[in-house]
């Protein structure tokens, strides 16, 4: 009951608006869903004093500030947060981190550094100050950084496919520092080859 | 097909009636596999961008989508989404265009 009055006040809504069998018309349709019937909560535990992760996805899931939609290829898909392992845009409990109270995220940082995300559960009500960075130097080797990567992301007791996410893309930004080859000259077909023969 | 197309509904029409010669309507027949959707030869789908900061979503997922420039991008904001691209190890659809002069 007390997560129903604090929906209340977020929403700016009086004391009956969502008890009451006359449902408020100014409510989003999915707020009413998420009412109706509350869905299955994720593996994290509920730290948000305010609202929970599931409720500010049902909000959020159509439209926000990191979403990035594309009608080709059968209307993509991604996410531009930080916190977000693969870019995609899904809540599958573990993807959508700006949504979660505890979330994991690696990118690029200075001077080929992987620098790793994570959302503080204690400053959940805190945005500015609930993420904590660690930077891997790019000096670092691949494997060293890859195992505190997987450690970073297996002590805070993040869900087990996160950690892999996790490694695979601290390789990717590795990767992505090193001077990419530069392109084959084209070879000349059918009648350039003939030409160049001569 | 655009999705502003009608079946015909008229009594005598031709086309719905199916006669040798007239345009094919559409039927679920012609769609294609799930798994091959939407996919160019090179068994990537496109993924239009306009800048860098486009290219870096497709980070991990460079074995499934290509970079496709938008057509009202400069030559110059070109060469470094290319060349962002190329870091990444992500493939641009569109590389040469605009960017390369004729000889």
């Amino acid at each position: 009951m007390s997560e129903l009055s604090d929906i209340r006040t977020i929403l700016g809504l009086g004391k009956d608006e969502i008890t009451s069998n006359k449902r408020s018309s100014r409510l989003p349709n999915s707020v009413d869903n998420y009412l109706r019937k509350a869905p299955k909560s994720c593996n994290f535990t509920m730290a948000s004093p305010q609202v929970s992760s599931d409720l500010i996805w049902e909000i959020v899931r159509n439209n926000n500030s990191f979403l990035v939609k594309r009608k080709a290829s059968g209307g993509v898909q991604f996410s531009r947060d930080n916190l977000n392992l693969t870019n995609k845009h899904a809540r599958k409990c573990q993807w959508a981190g700006f949504v979660n109270d505890k979330a994991i995220g690696v990118v690029p940082g200075e001077k080929n550094a992987v620098k790793v995300l994570s959302k503080k559960t204690s400053a959940a009500n805190k945005p500015a100050s609930a993420i904590t960075e660690t930077t891997y130097s790019g000096g670092k080797s691949a494997r060293k950084t890859y195992v505190a990567v997987a450690q970073q992301a297996a002590k805070s007791n993040y869900r087990a496919d996160l950690r892999q996410a996790a490694v695979a893309r601290a390789s990717a930004i590795r990767h992505s520092y090193k001077e990419p080859k530069p392109t084959p000259e084209p070879k000349p077909r059918g009648a350039k080859a003939k030409k160049a023969a001569e | 097909m655009t999705s502003s197309w009608r079946k015909p509904k008229g009594i005598d029409n031709a086309v719905r009636r199916r006669f040798r010669g007239r345009m094919a309507m559409p039927s679920i027949g012609y769609g294609s596999n799930r798994k091959t959707r939407h996919m160019a030869p090179n068994g990537l789908k496109a993924f239009l961008v306009s800048n860098t900061k486009d290219v870096e979503l497709l980070l991990m997922h460079k074995d499934t989508y290509a970079a496709e420039i938008a057509h009202n991008v400069s030559s110059r904001k070109r060469v470094d989404i290319i060349a962002r691209a190329k870091q990444l190890g992500v493939k641009v659809t569109n590389a040469k265009a605009k960017v390369t002069t004729e000889i």
